[in-house]
């Protein structure tokens, strides 16, 4: 079993690129799970197809007994196994100790002996904040960090960040870094930019998506490019990128 | 065994002065060992005292379990009457901020079950409530708004600013938030803040009169919260201890009464200084020379017993142990020894002043591991003043004198200086150790006591 924790500036497309990884890898033949720690619950909805998964967060809310497996995941595309952690009400509670929660109530009910995965995708919220949003590198659940970044200049700022967290716990028996996606945003000289901060970093850069409008149109219809089609050169880029996870 | 790590008084004020790391100045990173109460229960310090000493005030301890436990200790007390709710929030409740449907649900569970009307409702948070920022304010007006009773709150937890300050104190400063300003003021009304019931009442109204004070209250001389609105049209409020000088700031901004802060001085100098000060704010002069006359008396007659007696101060109760220190130096006592907790650049005028009369004073940190073992011995000292209790002998071969507890007025003073005499009138005979109690006890999981 391999464990990523997907991290990088808001809005930089990590859901969309962790979504398209697992149908990727589910594609290959791998039992998929992947977990969406975000408060705003949208991580797995291009794999979901338009079914409604209810968060960790949101259950916890409404229930006063603990969930069962069923109640918190759904099975969307290519069999990838969906969870949302979700969070508190925007402005209320604390959303990185939900994230800890959610993390938590899943060891509780032993998801990884009863679904074997051979992958487990963490699709984090932006920076590493607070010490709940680096729960999946500390804590024993992801195995290797992969950042995105376009080459624009806070996006960079946020993956050196992301970097010194992952660094910062170098002397522990914690996550390290797997290496950083290009997200094509198509400013100038990008690739020149993040090559520079990769060779800076000391970090691998895995892969390069080509900005395309196939992503956004496939996503209104819930889903991900590689379900939509995979012969596209972004479902291409994004599958060696899988191919590189393996 | 190692020697306790200890240095000089005249040492410490050179490292405070010199801005240098002080070696055995340790930071509160172990339970303090100096936390050893007096008495368990209400004879302790913390739970005697309680904001729910007015009969139609209730308060809600909204907690997570541990913090819960703390709490319900915090707020008993002889002044309880019962009116205390503990709301115990789990992790789920706390990090997906479901404070408000709870607290609220709380509130109507509250009311339905006081048979007599409630005017007012405080919540005792916690630090985790604190460090999340719930937003209790708004919860409180929420309450004020539905419910028709006056609310307010602060945060008990030691965690956030203002701290290590007791719980307690927090309680009796949020208190003072429950109060609505009055239609009129009245001239010969003083507040004294901190205390809810003060053994100082009676000489302040004594002292006072001339000055056209009628009356010195606390929040508790009050039969009700309305009642006790009172309060916000006197002419001056007198804060002891500094616990609530929050809330003296709070009320001289919103109704504009001066206030002047007591410390809990027993030293007859400042309580002299005080009493200028109070004089100076009441536009006259206070006439407090018979008292310090009475007190100069005592503890001149009080000295000749303490010949050949040395003395070593601690931090027991969290008595700031260099005031301690000099105020009994004042009162003519033989100060050898002390057991700081824990020292900053704020008590270097206090060390100063001790080193230059007594350079030599040795001064101990009480929680550096080298004291772990450690055991005075009566050749080091032989009155303990607040030491804590794993340093002293268990066979009386060191008397233990009372605890200062507030001071501020002469009558405490004469009262703690006869308390002391009558320790030192008993006879020093070493006595037998206390045999162990055969049975001690437990809590099991369940929560039930059982003896074993």
């Amino acid at each position: 079993m391999k464990r990523y924790a997907i991290y990088g500036k808001g809005g930089i497309g990590k859901s969309t690129l962790t979504c398209a990884l697992s149908a990727a890898l589910a594609q290959m033949g791998h039992r998929v799970l992947q977990i969406g720690c975000d408060p705003k619950a949208d991580s797995t909805a291009s794999l979901l197809g338009g079914q409604a998964l209810t968060p960790v967060a949101e259950y916890l809310r409404t229930h006063e007994e603990p969930p069962c497996l069923e109640d918190i995941m759904l099975q969307g595309f290519g069999g990838v196994y969906c969870v949302e952690s979700g969070g508190p009400t925007p402005g209320v509670g604390c959303a990185g100790r939900g994230i800890l929660m959610t993390l938590h109530l899943l060891d509780e009910l032993r998801v990884v002996e009863r679904l074997q995965p051979d992958y487990i995708l963490y699709d984090v919220l932006g920076d590493v904040v607070c010490g709940g949003f680096a729960a999946p590198i500390r804590e024993h659940y992801a195995d290797e960090v992969l950042v995105v970044t376009s080459g624009e200049k806070m996006s960079l700022f946020a993956a050196n960040n992301i970097v010194q967290a992952v660094r910062h716990f170098s002397g522990e028996d914690y996550a390290s870094m797997g290496g950083v996606i290009l997200n094509r945003r198509n400013i100038p000289n990008e690739l020149e930019l993040v090559s520079e901060f990769v060779q800076t970093a000391q970090v691998d850069l895995l892969g390069i998506v080509p900005r395309d409008n196939h992503i956004p149109q496939y996503e209104q219809l819930n889903q991900t490019v590689i379900q939509g089609d995979p012969q596209l050169p972004v479902s291409q880029a994004i599958l060696e990128i899988a191919r590189k996870l393996q | 065994m190692n020697q306790p790590y200890s240095l000089t008084i005249r040492q410490l004020r050179d490292l405070l002065e010199k801005r240098q790391t002080i070696p055995g100045n340790l930071y509160e990173n172990a339970e303090r060992k100096v936390l050893c109460y007096p008495d368990d229960g209400d004879g302790g310090l913390i739970p005697t005292t309680t904001p729910l000493c007015i009969s139609n005030l209730s308060t809600l301890m909204v907690s997570p379990m541990g913090c819960g436990i703390h709490l319900t200790e915090t707020g008993r007390g002889p002044l309880d009457v019962g009116r205390a709710w503990l709301l115990r929030l789990q992790e789920r409740d706390i990090v997906l901020g479901r404070q408000r449907p709870l607290v609220l649900e709380a509130v109507e569970t509250i009311l339905a079950q006081t048979s007599s009307p409630l005017e007012g409702l405080l919540i005792s948070a916690t630090c985790l409530d604190g460090l999340l920022a719930t937003d209790y304010d708004a919860l409180c007006r929420e309450i004020q708004r539905r419910f028709s009773i006056r609310c307010a709150f602060d945060y008990m937890g030691p965690l956030l600013k203002g701290s290590p300050r007791q719980a307690e104190t927090k309680m009796i400063s949020a208190c003072y938030g429950l109060l609505r300003p009055c239609s009129s003021t009245d001239p010969g009304l003083v507040n004294l803040l901190g205390p809810l019931r003060s053994s100082q009442a009676a000489e302040l109204n004594t002292l006072l009169a001339p000055l056209g004070v009628r009356q010195v209250c606390c929040l508790a001389d009050f039969s009700s919260l309305s009642a006790a609105d009172a309060m916000t049209g006197a002419r001056l409020n007198l804060v002891l201890g500094g616990g609530a000088l929050w809330s003296a700031r709070e009320m001289q901004r919103k109704w504009g009464i001066p206030y002047v802060s007591l410390s809990d001085a027993y030293d007859p100098a400042a309580i002299a200084a005080h009493y200028r000060e109070i004089g100076l704010a009441l536009c006259g002069t206070v006439d407090d020379r018979f008292l310090r006359h009475q007190v100069a008396q005592r503890a001149a007659c009080l000295a000749s017993q303490l010949e050949g007696q040395s003395c070593a101060v601690g931090g027991k109760n969290d008595v700031p142990c260099f005031s301690a220190a000099y105020t009994l130096l004042e009162l003519g006592f033989s100060i050898t020894t002390l057991f700081a907790h824990h020292v900053t650049g704020a008590d270097l005028p206090l060390v100063r002043a001790l080193a230059d009369r007594v350079p030599h004073m040795r001064v101990y940190f009480d929680s550096h591991p080298s004291l772990y073992r450690y055991q005075a011995t009566p050749e080091e000292f032989t009155l303990s003043f607040g030491v804590p209790d794993p340093f002293l002998p268990l066979d009386g071969s060191i008397r233990r004198a009372p605890i200062l507890r507030s001071g501020a007025t002469y009558g405490v003073v004469l009262r703690y200086l006869d308390e002391l005499e009558q320790v030192l009138r008993a006879p020093a005979v070493p006595r037998t150790l206390p045999v162990p109690h055969p049975f001690r006890r437990v809590w099991n999981e369940a929560g039930c006591e059982r003896r074993i």
